[in-house]
């Protein structure tokens, strides 16, 4: 009866619909009480809070995808040209150029 | 129920309207849009005036400061900041933000209209996909997800899927999920960040533990995953290779793009790299006091193993400030390693992996062949790398000029990356996802590289700093304590 297959296949679309709304909500209402709850409670946990309190004073961004991100950090600069290699800082981020001053 | 009349519905005979050589049931699928301009062109255009239009402002109208030059626009292209109970803190510069978010949803619709997506909902679904990428910063810059290195590639990748797979992406959010183009135009911009003058920022020591050892794990990984495994997809393992091998999520999404991978194996890729750099970022600098390393040893080791670069700068800070310094300073090594890995994985792909439709006997693959099938993007992504370069080494004011620009466009790429991953959640689905972890092969192959990886790096790192070098290691030490 194509009427009632009709009716049928339109029930069961509103019926996923209706399943799908409730699992976005459901996800919403998780990611609400990690973000909101869960993970404002872990941060401050003492081992946890210590270890954000450092990365924060050095200025570093455990998210960084890329050197350019990490901050003013220092990396280091080594020289061959001499007859014993020199070692000197390079500010991350900045010009590496082989004959200016270190 | 599709409605046949909206852009996106699939052709009723679908196979009538594709170019000649669909690859796959996802290509056969999937809508066609009448594009003015190829994907990637248009993102070595539109990269390119970005560049071109940062680096003139910062030029004529940059501020000098004691910092060094500061571009204009600087102050008006930032991301949601981090925060710890109060989601709104992380936005309370909103008018900055939203000059962010205008300039994504202008980017956005000059896609849309380039490439042929439908422009009567283009505003709507390039907003909301913005409004996502928002969201996925924010949820990113909580404080213990940030510790977490749980970065917005993740959140963006989740958000995308959460709406797809319960109530499902309308059609005109699905019609302007531009992924190719936000991935192409971002790693055009990701170029002028790649200075090769810092890739002998280490001297002999670095090019031993970032030159020799990341090309090898990379090669031998790729090799483990078709000839052991026998991986299904070239593409996954090439990508998990790279990801696991080179600096995590920005390699993953360099070569992803440069090997034509599907969005899921790129998803799939940046999940198991996140997923890993969290336990390494703890787990090694334990397991380094325990053994007893030097600093200099142990960030060496750090900066060759831990994908992610935040990750490796956090770890290292765990052991002391000269292991933080060696351990960017490796990773910055191969960051910059990108670029090389990204030509090579193309050039590779074209001349060995994709097969000619005009033949299939690889050794008949010619020059003009490589060049026809070569992801054109590529050649911007390079371009805007050597210019940098160029402008990096050639006087201090042309380096501030550089450096002014980047510190933009960077922000500029961090969006068109998110807007990216936001896409490819929403044209994903988890059961895709499953599949491709199917036998947990992409896990073995993870693992299997990444204990390569760990081993060698550690016996490179011990070679170079403690056997053939150790005056550069007793230098490091004066120099950074």
């Amino acid at each position: 009866m194509p009427h009632e297959t009709f009716e049928g296949t339109a029930v069961l679309k509103a019926s996923r619909g209706n399943r799908g709304a409730l699992m976005l909500a459901c996800w919403i209402a998780l990611g609400s009480c990690c973000w909101l709850v869960l993970f404002p409670w872990l941060t401050e946990m003492p081992a946890i809070k210590s270890h954000i309190r450092r990365n924060q004073l050095l200025g570093i961004d455990p998210t960084a995808m890329f050197y350019t991100e990490v901050g003013q950090l220092n990396g280091i600069h080594v020289d061959h040209s001499g007859a014993s290699p020199t070692v000197s800082i390079l500010p991350l981020g900045t010009a590496f150029k082989p004959d200016a001053p270190q | 129920m599709p409605n046949s009349s909206h852009p996106y519905s699939p052709p009723s005979n679908p196979a009538s309207q594709l170019e000649p050589f669909p690859q796959n049931e996802e290509e056969v699928t999937k809508p066609r849009f009448r594009s003015i301009i190829s994907e990637d062109w248009l993102a070595i255009i539109v990269g390119s005036l970005i560049l071109v239009v940062v680096l003139i402002s910062a030029w004529l109208w940059g501020v000098q400061s004691e910092k060094g030059l500061a571009s204009p626009w600087k102050a008006w292209l930032v991301l949601p900041g981090e925060w710890q109970v109060n989601p709104w803190t992380s936005i309370k510069s909103w008018p900055h933000l939203l000059g962010s978010l205008i300039v994504c949803i202008g980017l956005g619709l000059i896609g849309s209209f380039f490439l042929g997506r439908p422009q009567k909902t283009s505003l709507l679904g390039v907003s909301a996909t913005v409004l996502l990428a928002a969201l996925a910063y924010v949820l990113s810059g909580q404080q213990l997800v940030k510790y977490y290195n749980l970065e917005f590639a993740l959140w963006a990748l989740v958000l995308g899927l959460i709406i797809s797979n319960t109530v499902g992406a309308p059609g005109w959010l699905r019609s302007v999920a531009m992924t190719e183009f936000y991935i192409k135009t971002g790693l055009v911009l990701l170029g002028a960040e790649i200075l090769f003058g810092q890739l002998l920022a280490l001297g002999l020591p670095g090019i031993c533990v970032a030159w020799i050892v990341t090309p090898i794990v990379l090669m031998t990984t790729f090799w483990f995953g078709q000839r052991v495994l026998k991986m299904e997809s070239a593409s996954l393992n090439m990508v998990i290779s790279a990801d696991m091998s080179v600096c995590g999520v920005s390699a993953a999404i360099a070569t992803a793009a440069a090997c034509k991978a599907k969005k899921e194996e790129l998803s799939l890729a940046v999940g198991l790299s996140l997923s890993f750099t969290v336990v390494m970022m703890i787990v090694l600098p334990a397991i380094i006091r325990a053994l007893g390393l030097s600093e200099v040893l142990g960030g060496a080791w750090l900066g060759g193993t831990i994908d992610s670069t935040g990750a490796v700068v956090a770890a290292g800070a765990m052991l002391g400030d000269t292991a933080r310094d060696v351990a960017a300073t490796v990773k910055m090594i191969q960051n910059i390693l990108i670029g090389v890995v990204a030509f090579g994985v193309a050039w590779y792909w074209v001349r060995y992996q994709q097969p000619s439709n005009a033949s299939n006997n690889l050794e008949q693959t010619g020059f003009g062949e490589v060049w026809r099938r070569f992801p054109r993007f590529i050649l911007g992504f390079l371009g805007a790398s050597i210019a940098f370069s160029v402008l990096n080494q050639m006087s201090a004011e042309s380096d501030q000029l550089a450096q002014a620009t980047i510190a933009v466009t960077k922000t500029i790429r961090g969006w068109l990356f998110c807007l990216a991953f936001v896409c490819i959640g929403i044209e994903t689905n988890f059961a895709e996802l499953g599949r491709h972890m199917k036998g947990g092969k992409p896990m073995i192959l993870y693992l299997s590289g990444q204990m390569l990886n760990l081993c060698l790096t550690l016996l490179m790192a011990w070679l170079a700093f403690e056997v053939w070098f150790p005056q550069v290691t007793s230098q490091i030490e004066q120099v950074t304590k």
